[in-house]
């Protein structure tokens, strides 16, 4: 079953075109890995499936209803996002950040109940930030920072989950860990993930569909065997590479 | 949060009662001394004394959430009403009312007040968006030319109008003396409705915190609640304005350091900043009644004094954080 689907979406700012033509459906609890160049407008895609810009021309759904149908509200409570950074110059504890996660179930005036704390706890324990939950967010390291963003994501209990680089900042260790980690997820809540990534081994060990953008243009979406192959690898970054079949590691030569 | 709770009320109430005590204080000393009652004492404690101290209250407790309101919207915790030029921009509305003999009609201060405001914040907002983030620089430059311009204008109005000068006058430097019930009743009725819809929407103001799309994807209106907070919050300190003249500084040093007390949660900072602005105005106010025995100094110059330095810290501090 296909829970994003998005049907010749076009986005443009003023007279410049940012996505073109774009068609495509993502099933189901699988995770999906958006790859291109800096510029080709992955951000943008990720905007406009959760409903942040709307597309100039096209139609998106989410779980067969459009996405413009959706009160913001009702959008928080099928989509949470992990953006590439969060700084505040406030100092928010840890788990303050992810109580925040609940706010797409609360009205104004209500207060956090202990059902909210029980499922930050969970959330927190799930992604190994438990310990943190009374250090300040900006005394975090790049990667702690980014579990406890994905704890929030998590306490939110969307169907679906999108993140924008989120190991852009990590060394190759924590880049493993967070991946793991999102597959961990995937699995036991059959979530939808759409990640951004640009190392393209990371894509190829850990997501089950590429969507690869060029110039606003979608070149591929398919399973990430068909897309990540040299070939398309060369077309896609003008560079030479190697896939090595036993490892699935890719080498830029 | 819920585990806070049963501990703040506790603080609240051990808050309320210094507040009390401090009024009681700001209420008993002055430049004469009332403790003989007589009929002319009665008079200074029941028609002057009672109700500046009431105002300052008020006007404390209003100016503290205005600027925790204005540090949340703009992101930024260096960020108040005074900072942005907004409390001069109340000061000119009043100003303008004044020569133009609007102030015998009821609100005829508040209103011109509360327009002028809302025009100064409208035009930082537009200064300051250029960009998806906004700057400390952009935002501070921003203010400060509004504070220029809008004291160029007053120098202007008080140069033709030299009948009322003293008056306007009174505004830009800000004080208490003078304040009668139906100030402290109008603006206690705007402050009250002010806060609570601040209060209201303190877990939301968290939320902005963490930037708009961060607080989108969490299921919140961003552009209408930044709006109503801001329009709130600069009616609350034209009100507040309107009675007092420009009151520097309160919404800077208030919830700065009940941010440090008590973190960043706003749900806590503001009903903190109530009391706290309360206390800081009380205590500015009974140094500027009792510092000289002669006459009275005006309170925002005390406020100032220790706010502006306090100011230039933090700048000090952000500059390290930013190494700009
Ligand atoms: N608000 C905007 N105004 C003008 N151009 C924009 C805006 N947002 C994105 N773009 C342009 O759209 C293109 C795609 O941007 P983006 O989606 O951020 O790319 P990516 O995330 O793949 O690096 C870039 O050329 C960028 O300059
Ligand atoms: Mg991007």
């Amino acid at each position: 079953m296909n829970i994003i689907t998005a049907n010749n979406i076009h986005y443009r700012i003023k007279d410049k075109e940012i996505l073109k033509n774009l068609s495509f459906a993502i099933p189901k609890g699988s995770i999906t890995s958006i790859i291109g160049m800096n510029g080709s407008g992955k951000t943008t895609l990720l905007k406009l499936l959760c409903g942040i810009i709307k597309p100039t021309k096209g139609e998106i759904a989410i779980d067969n209803k459009a996405v413009k149908d959706y009160s913001i509200k009702e959008r928080s409570q099928k989509i949470s996002i992990v953006f590439q950074s969060v700084d505040t110059d406030f100092d928010f504890s840890v788990e303050q950040i992810v109580l925040m996660g609940r706010m797409p179930y609360q009205t104004l005036l209500s207060s956090d109940k202990t059902e909210d704390f029980e499922i930050c706890k969970q959330s927190m324990s799930a992604t190994g930030t438990w310990h943190l939950r009374n250090r300040l967010i900006n005394s975090l390291s790049g990667g702690e920072k980014q579990r406890v963003f994905i704890a929030r994501a998590l306490c939110s209990q969307t169907d679906i989950i999108m993140l924008d680089e989120p190991v852009a900042n990590l060394d190759t260790k924590h880049q493993i860990e967070i991946m793991k980690l999102l597959r961990q997820i995937q699995k036991e809540n059959n979530s939808t993930i759409l990640i951004v990534l640009h190392d393209l081994s990371l894509a190829k060990k850990f997501s089950d569909y590429v969507l690869a953008l060029k110039d606003g243009q979608m070149r591929f979406f398919d399973k990430q065997e068909n897309v990540l192959t040299n070939e398309n690898i060369k077309s896609l970054f003008e560079i030479n590479a190697k896939i090595v079949e036993n490892n699935n590691v890719i080498i830029a030569e | 949060m819920t585990k806070h709770k049963t501990k703040d009320f506790l603080y609240y109430t051990l808050l309320a009662v210094v507040v009390s005590l401090l009024a009681f204080v700001g209420i008993r000393f002055g430049s004469v001394d009332i403790s003989s009652m007589t009929d002319a004492d009665k008079y200074i404690l029941y028609s002057i004394r009672i109700p500046r101290v009431l105002m300052c209250i008020i006007a404390g407790s209003t100016l503290a959430v205005c600027g925790c309101a204005y540090q949340a919207v703009f992101k930024n915790p260096l960020s108040d009403p005074y900072i942005l030029g907004v409390s001069s921009g109340a000061s000119l509305g009043a100003s303008l009312a004044i020569i133009l003999g609007l102030d015998s009609l009821l609100l005829g201060v508040t209103l011109p007040s509360f327009a002028v405001a809302l025009l100064t914040v409208f035009v930082i907002m537009k200064l300051s968006q250029v960009g998806s983030r906004m700057h400390t620089t952009t935002l501070l430059l921003a203010g400060i030319s509004m504070n220029f311009l809008i004291s160029a204008i007053v120098s202007v109005i008080m140069f033709i109008d030299k009948e009322d000068m003293h008056k306007i006058y009174f505004w830009t430097m800000g004080s208490l003396s003078g304040v009668r019930y139906s100030d402290v009743v109008t603006t206690f009725v705007f402050s009250f409705i002010g806060i609570a819809f601040v209060w209201i929407y303190a877990k939301r103001l968290n939320a902005l915190l963490l930037g708009d799309m961060q607080a989108t994807s969490l299921g919140i209106d961003v552009e209408k609640t930044k709006k109503s907070v801001l329009i709130v919050s600069t009616l609350m300190t034209a009100a507040v304005v309107s009675c007092t003249g420009v009151i520097g500084f309160v919404g800077l040093v208030v919830p700065h350091i009940v941010r440090l007390l008590v973190g960043a949660d706003n749900r806590r900072i503001i009903p903190f900043s109530i009391f706290g602005g309360a206390m800081f105005m009380l205590c500015a106010d009974i140094l500027a009644r009792n510092v000289i025995t002669s006459s009275e100094l005006p309170i925002g110059s005390i406020t100032s004094l220790v706010g502006a330095p306090f100011f230039i810290y933090l700048l000090y501090n952000a500059k390290k954080k930013l190494h700009f």
